[in-house]
């Protein structure tokens, strides 16, 4: 039986991404005062998220956002999210270049080694299906 | 990732190669002993190129005998062609359904039940054309009900998930010798577009690719893998070198043609009509006199 792929909450959930998951509950942005903000990214359509799931993107994550105002917490949110198009991995090609709602593009590049980047994160896990979708798993 | 800050990756150590392959097909193919249904009757005129087509039969006749087809057109030589002395094409369409398939497939009885006591399921199931089902077996559909049984949303989800299940377009059977594993993914657009379940253009995918060992895949949501177990193919036999690949509306044309009543030198082809590309091989012509 095929699966019916999940929205963004419940895939998160149910796929483990826990580090990801941590970094949004610190974040605050699920919270009540930043609710449109979340229900403007999950109500998306043919979305693309690089989502970041290891403990040094965790750690990286913390470090850089102390104190850290809702606005800035959403751009670094936004810079993982292309909205528009879904590129699956097989659209991740070298040199393809895609802008994020934060503004600023990601690039795709490929080692020699065949191992997939997205600007500097490694691409960890690909296409999980998703609603709104596609999330490609980053380890930054 | 940071959205400003430099990336550590360096491209000057890099080669960078593109990993895009060429898609790939796969898919259904078997059902056998198969009777079709017939749709309506309608019938034209065109009296400027002397020309009478018919769309004709109704179920009755349908689902009788071949036989039963030929008595058809002795009839229409009799009667119709004396009167037009023209050139008479019969045209029957032998239009059943994916539902009919279902319906006279074993192992798919508990999808065929679902779907028959669902309104938007029938419609779909009855009207989709050029596409891919792939269909769950009572095994797999009994896992996920006794999995999802009292879940809220139930019924609509798996109303979605019957939806998820047909796919936009002919995917042909896979070929072990002509296919590339593992690399190459097709990612196939499906019947499900309801809001709730998807928010991609045009409908929901899912992804299509070929183990090592040549077993087709589908990876669906939350990388769920499932395997095409049986293939599902078009109901009437064809000649073995003939690959069949598509699982969509078989038509059966039969064709009578006369050119005079009295003297009757008269020609009469068959014509079975699966797939435009194999109509020429399986055209079949009689002549009743020189």
């Amino acid at each position: 039986m095929l699966s019916v792929p999940r929205d963004l909450a419940s895939q998160g959930v149910v796929a483990g991404f826990n580090y990801f998951i941590q970094m949004l509950t610190l974040s605050g942005l699920l919270n009540k005062d930043n609710f449109a903000y979340s229900q403007g990214i999950v109500t998306m359509s043919n979305l693309t998220m690089f989502l970041p799931n290891s403990q040094a993107a965790l750690d990286s994550f913390v470090a850089r956002t102390v104190n850290a105002s809702s606005a800035r917490l959403q751009d670094i949110f936004n810079y993982h999210i292309v909205n528009g198009t879904v590129h699956y991995a097989s659209d991740l090609v070298a040199g393809r270049s895609m802008k994020t709602l934060q503004g600023n593009n990601i690039t795709i590049y490929i080692a020699p080694n065949g191992t997939k980047y997205a600007n500097g994160a490694q691409i960890l896990t690909t296409d999980y299906l998703v609603v709104p979708g596609v999330i490609h798993v980053i380890d930054g | 990732m940071s959205p400003d800050g430099v990336s550590a990756f360096s491209l000057d150590n890099l080669a960078c190669s593109s990993t895009r392959s060429s898609p790939s097909h796969s898919c259904p193919t078997t059902v056998t002993g198969y009777e079709p249904s017939l749709g309506p009757a309608s019938c034209s005129f065109s009296s400027s190129v002397e020309q009478v087509y018919c769309e004709h039969l109704d179920r009755h006749v349908a689902t009788k005998s071949r036989g039963t087809w030929w008595r058809l057109d002795t009839f229409a030589m009799k009667f119709a062609v004396p009167f037009l002395l023209a050139l008479c094409i019969t045209v029957v369409d032998a239009q059943f359904t994916l539902l009919d398939i279902i319906r006279q497939t074993n192992d798919l009885s508990r999808l065929y039940t679902i779907i028959n006591e669902s309104a938007s399921l029938t419609s779909l199931y009855t009207s989709a054309n050029e596409f891919t089902l792939f269909a769950p077996s009572n095994l797999a559909l009994g896992i996920y009900l006794n999995s999802t049984t009292g879940r809220p949303n139930q019924e609509k989800d798996l109303e979605a998930a019957i939806d998820y299940a047909l796919a936009h377009g002919v995917f042909p059977s896979v070929e072990a010798t002509t296919i590339e594993a593992t690399t190459t993914r097709e990612y196939i657009t499906s019947f499900l577009t309801n809001i709730r379940y998807t928010n991609v253009t045009g409908g929901q995918r899912m992804i299509m690719r070929k183990t090592n060992t040549g077993n087709v895949q589908i990876e669906s949501g939350n990388k769920t893998i499932s395997f095409v177990r049986t293939a599902v193919r078009n109901p009437y036999p064809l000649p073995s070198p003939l690959p069949i690949t598509k699982l969509t509306r078989p038509r059966i044309y039969l064709s009578v043609v006369a050119w005079s009543t009295l003297s009757i030198p008269c020609s009469v082809s068959l014509e079975i009509l699966l797939h435009k590309e194999w109509s020429r091989d399986l055209t079949t012509s009689f002549k009743c006199s020189p």
